[in-house]
C-alpha cells in the first residue's frame, strides 16, 4: 500500500523564512539560512546603540562611585536603575519573542507528530510508532508547561533580583538570584535529560553514522545552546542518522517548517545575548560600581531564554528524525 | 597633564602653609585650604569636560535623546560639588554640617533620579499589561 502523507503547512510567522523547493533538504536549508539571517543586521544595529547607551551610564555612574560619598551610593543605585530600563524593554521584547516561538513550536509540533505517526504505522511501524507518539508528545507538552507557566515568569524574577541586587549590593538578593537561575538551569536539564534518556531506552536514538560529522554536530549544538546544549547534543546521532535516511517528503518538509519557525527568533536572541556579553565585557574596563555585573545578568537571561527555544526545537528535531529513522 | 603637577604642588604648598599659619591664624589658614581646592575643583572640572563631552559623543553616535544621561550627569555635578564643600566644612571644623552637606547631596541625587525609576516603572507598567 501506497499512501502519500502530507505534513501541515508552516504557520505564517516562520511562512517568510520557508524555501518554495523543500525537495532537497541542503538547499533548502541553505536558503532558509539566508533568509533567516537577515533579520540580524537591524537587531545588530540596536545592540549596537544600546552598548553605546549602556557605556555611558557606566561611564557616568564610575565617576560618581569615585566620589565615595552617600551621593556616589545613591548615584550608583541611580545607575542599576537607569540599566534596567534601558536593557528591560529590549528584554521584555526578547522574552515574549521566546515564549511565543516555543509556543508555536508545540502548536505545530501537535499537528506534525500524527503525521509522522500514521506515516510510521503505514510503514508497518504500528508498535514503535505508538510508543513514539506518546514519549513526544508528553515531553512537548510537559516542556511547553514548564517553560509558559514557570520558567518564563522566573526569568523576570531573575532579572527582578538582579537589578535589586545591582541596586543596593546586599548579598541576600545575589544569593536569591543563583538560586533563581540554578532551578530554571535544573528543570530543563531535567526534562531533556529524561527525554534523551527515553528515546535512548525506546531503541531510536541508535544506529551508525560518521564519527567526525558526530563529533563537531555535538561540539557545535552544546557551544551554540547555552545551559541545556551539552544534554542535547547527546541526541545529535540521531539526527545524524536520520539525516542519511530523510527520503519522506512529510518529514523533509517538517523538520524545514520547524526551523523556519526557530531560526529566526533564535538568532535575534542570539544575538541580544551575544551583545550583552560584549558590552558586559567592555563596560568593566571603567566600571567600578560593578554595573557590569547587572548587564553579565541581562545577557544570561537571554542566555536561558535560548536555551528554552533551542530545547523546545531540538525536541521536535529529535523526535521527528527518530520518526523518520523507524519509517525506513 | 601640566594642570595636575600644579595642583599636587600647589596642595602640598598649602598644607605645609596651613600647617605654620594655622598655629596662630586658624581663620587664615581655612581660606587658603578653601582657595586651594577651589583651585584643584576647577583643574578636574576642565579635565571632566572631555569625559563628558566623549559621553555626549556616545548618546549621539547611538541617535537616542536620553533623559537618563543628563540626569545622571546632574547627579555627578552635584555630588562632586557636595563632597567637596562637605570636606571643607569638616576641615574648619564643622564635621556635623560637613556631612549635613552630603547628605543633602545624597537627597538632590535621589530627587533627581526620580524620572529614571519613573520611567523603570512605566515599563514594568507595560510588561505588567
Amino acid at each position: 500500500m501506497n499512501m502519500d502523507f502530507t505534513a501541515p503547512v508552516v504557520p505564517e510567522q516562520g511562512a517568510a523564512y520557508m524555501p518554495e523547493d523543500t525537495a532537497s533538504f541542503g538547499s533548502a536549508l541553505w536558503t532558509l539560512l539566508r533568509k533567516a539571517l537577515n533579520v540580524v543586521q537591524p537587531e545588530l544595529y540596536q545592540a549596537a546603540q544600546t552598548g553605546l547607551i549602556l557605556a555611558a551610564v557606566v561611564l557616568l555612574v564610575s565617576l560618581l562611585k569615585g566620589l565615595d560619598t552617600r551621593g556616589g551610593r545613591c548615584g550608583k543605585m541611580a545607575g542599576a536603575m537607569a540599566i534596567g530600563t534601558v536593557l528591560l524593554r529590549g528584554a521584555n521584547a526578547m522574552i515574549s519573542l521566546g515564549a511565543q516561538t516555543v509556543e508555536e513550536l508545540s502548536q505545530y509540533g501537535k499537528l506534525l507528530f500524527p503525521v509522522m505517526t500514521a506515516a510510521l504505522a503505514a510503514q508497518g511501524g504500528l508498535t514503535s510508532s505508538a510508543a513514539l507518539y506518546t514519549g513526544t508528545a508528553v515531553f512537548d507538552a510537559v516542556l511547553m508547561s514548564l517553560i509558559s507557566r514557570l520558567l518564563v515568569p522566573m526569568v523576570y524574577l531573575f532579572l527582578a533580583l538582579a537589578a535589586a541586587n545591582s541596586a543596593t549590593g546586599e548579598g541576600m538578593l545575589k544569593k536569591l538570584r543563583d538560586t533563581v537561575k540554578g532551578f530554571m538551569v535544573w528543570c530543563l536539564r531535567i526534562v531533556l535529560t529524561v527525554f534523551t534518556t527515553y528515546m535512548s531506552i525506546t531503541g531510536v536514538v541508535s544506529g551508525t553514522t560518521d564519527a567526525a560529522a558526530l563529533k563537531a554536530t555535538k561540539v557545535t549544538i552544546s557551544s551554540v545552546v547555552p545551559v541545556v546544549g551539552g544534554i542535547l547534543s547527546d541526541a545529535s546521532e540521531a539526527v545524524l542518522v536520520g539525516a542519511g535516511v530523510m527520503k519522506n517528503a512529510a518529514g523533509v518538509y517538517g523538520i524545514l517548517a520547524v526551523l523556519a519557525l526557530f531560526l529566526a527568533p533564535f538568532l535575534r536572541i542570539g544575538v541580544h545575548y551575544l551583545s550583552l556579553k560584549a558590552a558586559a565585557s567592555l563596560c568593566a574596563i571603567f566600571d567600578g560600581a560593578g554595573l557590569n555585573e547587572l548587564i553579565e545578568d541581562f545577557g544570561t537571561a537571554m542566555g536561558l531564554l535560548l536555551a528554552m527555544t533551542g530545547a523546545s526545537c531540538l525536541l521536535l528535531l529529535v523526535s521527528t528524525v527518530c520518526f523518520l529513522k523507524g519509517a525506513v | 597633564m601640566d594642570g595636575l603637577w600644579r595642583v599636587l604642588g600647589a596642595a602640598l604648598l598649602t598644607t605645609v602653609l596651613g600647617l605654620t599659619i594655622g598655629k596662630g591664624h586658624k581663620e587664615l589658614a581655612a581660606v587658603l585650604t578653601m582657595a586651594a581646592c577651589v583651585m584643584a575643583a576647577a583643574v578636574a572640572v576642565g579635565y571632566l569636560q572631555t569625559v563628558v563631552a566623549f559621553i555626549w559623543e556616545l548618546e549621539e553616535t547611538a541617535g537616542l535623546g536620553s533623559e537618563i544621561l543628563t540626569v545622571l550627569l546632574k547627579a555627578v555635578g552635584i555630588g562632586f560639588v557636595t563632597q567637596v564643600t562637605g570636606a571643607l566644612c569638616s576641615d574648619g571644623g564643622s564635621a556635623s554640617l560637613g556631612k549635613t552637606v552630603q547628605l543633602l547631596g545624597s537627597a538632590v541625587t535621589l530627587y533627581l533620579s526620580i524620572p529614571i525609576f519613573r520611567q523603570m516603572l512605566d515599563v514594568i507598567r507595560e510588561i505588567l499589561e
